[in-house]
């Protein structure tokens, strides 16, 4: 992440520069939408995180410190945001876990080219603690410390969840016979 | 059993943060402990899987709904947020927020100014307006017209002088003259018995005035400097008390003198009676004015010597008398009769001017 080219960006968009704040948008839509997704499994409803992340983001903009990282900023904002909206939830009411059923033979799914799929099913067995890590360290590749930043948790912590999600995600795989 | 150290190793491996020689000591262990070995190769697998699911690519319409959301043009940010922006955002974020309770308090206002406006009008026509008497007028018109007609103004008076040329004095004089004597020996006697009544009640009123300058002498031997003389006493500062013996003692003397004036005062009664007549002022408003305005006694019997009325006045005077009892006839006399009289009398008028012209 260009931590310098966003602290312009947003310096300039707090001057009112509308094309600062596009680029922004352009540069953060896509990493923002894939974090909301991952974490609440619904394309649709990540859009819609997504869209409030950002409006959240322009509103509270003049309220960011900016010594900080702008992307650990959005990418806390994102998180809450998708965590809140899938504990808005019914139980029972997610979308990915009624079309990936655990009594799937994980064999059908290898052989049926949905190996993307169960890794998310996997994924979503995890609790919110541990995917978040695994979302941002694999899917957006952060470092232990940008995770910690983002997260405002200690170093040591992150790596203990992310070890132990990994842990989990593998016994999972192990189970549906993946591994 | 792995050890925690290796353990550590083996996701620090994954994550590509070990050190060489990190890398080294767990390649090494794994070679000895195939439990390692699987462990390492299984969360090889976990990461190549997360890779090959990849992410997903949002709508392109995602970035015109963001930016459309968040319209930076009608809502610019500013760095410093100062009291008026935080108001005007509140403003606006109520404002679109209650837009459609906006409405309803609309119509409320309406309806409340409606009423406010209704009550003004009742308490202003039931207390202020000025409506006219109502109580024995039904069936008139006269308490509109009272207070629709215009106001009298002064243009609209005109007093008419008998003396002026108006009124034809010389015929109604000759029409005086022309009444039978018995007629007008009645009014003279009611003009003169009217003037005597005025001749005895000033002679009744200047009986009780040597009271009254009696009281005024005594009085004035109390304080009996002359006004001037006291004011400008008073004004240069405190006589000696000597001074102001020999001036109390002169007083008296002053008085004396104006009681022998005034006896000797040469108007005649009539005169004197039409001047009262032309400047009838009560004794009493006199001796207030005399008391706010007090001449010099000296200075009162000069003018009142010097007030002789000259015979023209005098005589326009008597000529106004005997309009006056004229007029009074003439009011009195029968219609008929005065418009025969005026009827002859502009004939022979007639016929004089033809003769003068002739």
């Amino acid at each position: 992440m260009d931590t310098e080219r966003d602290s312009r960006l947003v310096r300039e968009c707090l001057q009112g520069d509308r094309k600062a704040f596009e680029e922004i948008v352009d540069k953060y839509t896509k990493p923002v939408f894939n974090v909301a997704f991952r974490v609440i499994g619904d394309a649709d409803e990540a859009e819609d995180i997504t869209q409030s992340v950002f409006v959240k983001a322009y509103e509270n903009l003049s309220k960011f410190n900016i010594q900080r990282k702008f992307f650990s900023w959005l990418y806390r904002i994102a998180i809450n945001e998708a965590l809140n909206a899938k504990n808005a939830r019914k139980p029972g009411e997610s979308l990915g876990e009624s079309v990936q059923s655990d009594e799937k033979n994980p064999y059908e799914v290898l052989h049926d080219k949905q190996r993307c799929q169960t890794i998310e099913v996997a994924l979503r067995k995890l609790s919110d603690d541990y995917r978040v890590v695994v979302v941002l360290r694999h899917f957006q590749e952060l470092s232990y410390s940008e995770i910690a930043e983002i997260l405002q948790l200690p170093e040591k912590t992150v790596k203990s969840r992310l070890f132990s999600a990994r842990q989990q995600l593998r016994e999972i795989l192990m189970r549906s016979e993946i591994l | 059993m792995i050890p925690e150290r290796h353990v550590e190793l083996v996701h620090r491996e994954i994550d590509g943060v070990n050190s060489a020689e990190e890398s080294a000591v767990l390649r090494n262990y794994m070679l000895q402990n195939l439990e390692a070995k699987n462990l390492y190769d299984d969360m090889l697998a976990i990461g190549h899987l997360i890779k090959e699911a990849g992410n997903p690519e949002p709508s392109p319409n995602l970035r015109k709904y963001i930016l459309n959301s968040v319209n930076v043009k009608k809502y610019p940010i500013s760095a410093n947020n100062g009291i008026f922006t935080k108001l005007l955002d509140l403003y606006k974020n109520n404002s679109q927020a209650s837009h459609n309770q906006q409405e309803g308090v609309m119509k409320n206002k309406l309806v409340i100014g409606s009423v406010t406006v209704a009550c003004i009008a009742i308490v202003y026509f039931a207390f202020l307006y000025p409506w006219p008497a109502n109580q024995g007028m039904e069936g008139t018109i006269g308490g509109v017209k009272k207070y629709n007609a215009h106001q009298l103004s002064e243009k609209d008076v005109q007093l008419q002088d008998i003396t002026s040329g108006a009124v034809d004095q010389n015929m109604i004089i000759a029409f005086y003259e022309a009444a039978p004597l018995s007629a007008r020996q009645a009014i003279e006697q009611r003009a003169s018995i009217e003037q005597r009544a005025s001749i005895e009640q000033r002679a009744s009123i200047e009986k009780q005035a040597p009271l009254a300058i009696e009281k005024r002498a005594s009085i004035e031997k109390q304080a009996p400097l002359a006004i001037e003389q006291r004011a400008s006493i008073e004004k240069q500062a405190p006589l000696a008390i000597e001074k102001r013996a020999s001036i109390e003692k002169q007083a008296p003397l002053a008085i004396e003198q104006r009681a022998s004036i005034e006896k000797q005062a040469p108007l005649a009664i009539e005169k004197r009676a039409s001047i009262e007549k032309q400047a009838p002022l009560a004794i009493e408003q006199r001796a207030s004015i005399e008391k706010q305005a007090p001449l010099a006694i000296e200075q009162r019997a000069s003018i009142e010597k010097q007030a002789p009325l000259a015979i023209e006045q005098r005589a326009s005077i008597e000529k106004s008398l005997q309009l006056e009892r004229a007029l009074g006839y003439w009011n009195r006399a029968p219609i008929q009769a005065r418009a025969e009289f005026a009827r002859k009398w502009l004939e022979s008028r007639g016929l004089e001017k033809q003769q003068g012209a002739e």
